[in-house]
């Protein structure tokens, strides 16, 4: 059997890229009428387009009715949806987070230039470089730098440690700030009450004033009456 | 006045990412037409137009706009399909008597061959072309597309797809003729 892929239906002529623009409706009208002429003559040619014209109705046959809708989502960078992830969690998560992340990332650059840790009866130690045989048969730590228990426990333990002292941190501050306010309560204790101490001394002297002035009245009212007293009546004689 | 796509792309480019999704809406319905017909399946023909529409977005600046908007993104989706088309491990030469999915001729009351198209149902002739259109070579298949249903000039064609002019009107007129055989072959064998 002929493969189809190679099976043609060879048209005598060789006016294919002419019939090719007519059937198409691309070619100019000159182009046009001198083909229409040239179907008047050629019988391939002119079955030709038929027969094209048929393929082209059967194509048209597969119509796509509707195109589904593309789920479009603006893509983001990595660093963008981080940054977003983050801004979720309040700040004291992000700063142990990224203390987390620096511990991690610093652990990771021991361990690549070959650092050792060993953590043998509550001593520490660590070495860089490439240890001796017999350093390597003594140590209780791997040859081929942490393993990775020991890096978890030690990412844990640098968790901790940070979030100790973030605790540390925020106390200090608190207390800082207590003490702040109550020096400053106290401050305001004294302006009021020496602002109030001036006003009683005032109201006092203004007070003394007003009893001073009282009895210097009194005093003359006293000595007024008792002239009366002592006054004769003039006309006594007269009488 | 409707704005046009490559006021779109200034917008994009400027910050005002939103603004590609107009581009999307706009060229969604040709891009999935031009991906359904290259490779015969809804679900690859979406896949290809998503696909097509991240491409685009995060090439955007490397479209210089030397050439039309819509052809940077058929040459895009067309290449999508390639890539589809590969994976599928040639699935598209097929022998006609292959095509059905099912195994099964078709069956009609009437099986008069002369005058079979016009009396066949109009989705089975769809069916059949569709299954006569995925067993052409891809480059021709891409050809009769973007002609015969994108109804792109053929200087579009040509530069869409990076190729001379003639070389569009050769791989249609040879597509046109296996599709006639092809044709043809079918209703023979009903």
């Amino acid at each position: 059997m002929k493969n189809l892929n190679e099976m043609s239906f060879q048209s005598e002529c060789d006016h294919k890229e002419e019939l090719v623009n007519y059937l198409y409706d691309e070619a100019t009208t000159t182009e046009r009428a001198a083909f229409e002429n040239h179907l008047k003559e050629c019988d391939p040619c002119s079955a030709e387009l038929n027969a094209f014209g048929r393929v082209r109705d059967e194509l048209n046959t597969w119509q796509v009715g509707f195109a589904p809708r593309t789920k479009w989502v603006l893509p983001r960078g990595k660093v963008e949806v981080l940054r977003e992830l983050l801004s979720l969690f309040p700040v004291w998560t992000r700063s142990l987070a990224m203390a987390g992340a620096a511990a991690a990332v610093l652990l990771l650059a021991l361990s690549v230039i070959g650092t050792r840790i060993s953590i043998n009866h509550g001593d520490f130690a660590v070495s860089f470089g490439n240890a001796s045989a017999t350093e390597k048969s003594d140590s209780v730590t791997a040859t081929t730098g942490p393993s990775q228990q020991q890096i978890e426990s030690l990412v844990k333990n640098a968790v901790a440690a940070e979030r100790e002292r973030i605790q540390q941190d925020y106390q200090v501050q608190f207390a800082s700030f207590k003490q702040q306010l109550d020096t400053e309560h106290k401050a305001r204790l004294q302006a009021v009450s020496a602002d109030n101490q001036a006003k009683l001394e005032a109201t006092k002297a203004s007070l003394r004033q007003e009893i001073k002035k009282s009895s210097l009245q009194r005093g003359s009212i006293r000595s007024f009456f008792a002239m009366d007293d002592d006054r004769q009546d003039p006309w006594s004689d007269v009488r | 006045m409707e704005i046009s796509d490559d006021q779109i792309i200034e917008r994009t480019l400027a910050g005002e990412t939103d603004a590609f999704s107009l581009l999307v809406r706009r060229w969604e319905r040709p891009i999935y037409g031009l991906s359904l017909r290259m490779l015969g399946r809804d679900e690859d023909a979406r896949d290809v137009c998503q696909e097509t529409f991240m491409a685009a977005f995060r090439n955007l600046r490397k479209f210089r706009g030397d050439a039309k908007f819509s052809s940077w993104l058929y040459r895009i989706a067309l290449n999508a399909c390639h890539s589809k088309l590969r994976k599928q491990n040639g699935n598209i030469e097929r022998s006609i008597d292959q095509e059905d999915d099912e195994g099964r001729k078709f069956e009609l009351a009437d099986t008069d061959a002369e005058h079979m198209p016009d009396r066949m149902h109009l989705d089975q002739r769809a069916k059949l072309v569709r299954k006569a259109l995925q067993a052409l070579p891809a480059e021709m298949r891409q050809v009769i597309v973007m002609k015969e249903y994108e109804e792109l000039t053929f200087a579009e064609i040509s530069e869409i797809l990076d190729i001379p002019v003639s070389t569009v009107k050769s791989r249609l007129y040879t597509g046109l003729q296996q599709m006639r055989a092809r044709l043809e072959k079918i209703r023979a064998a009903l």
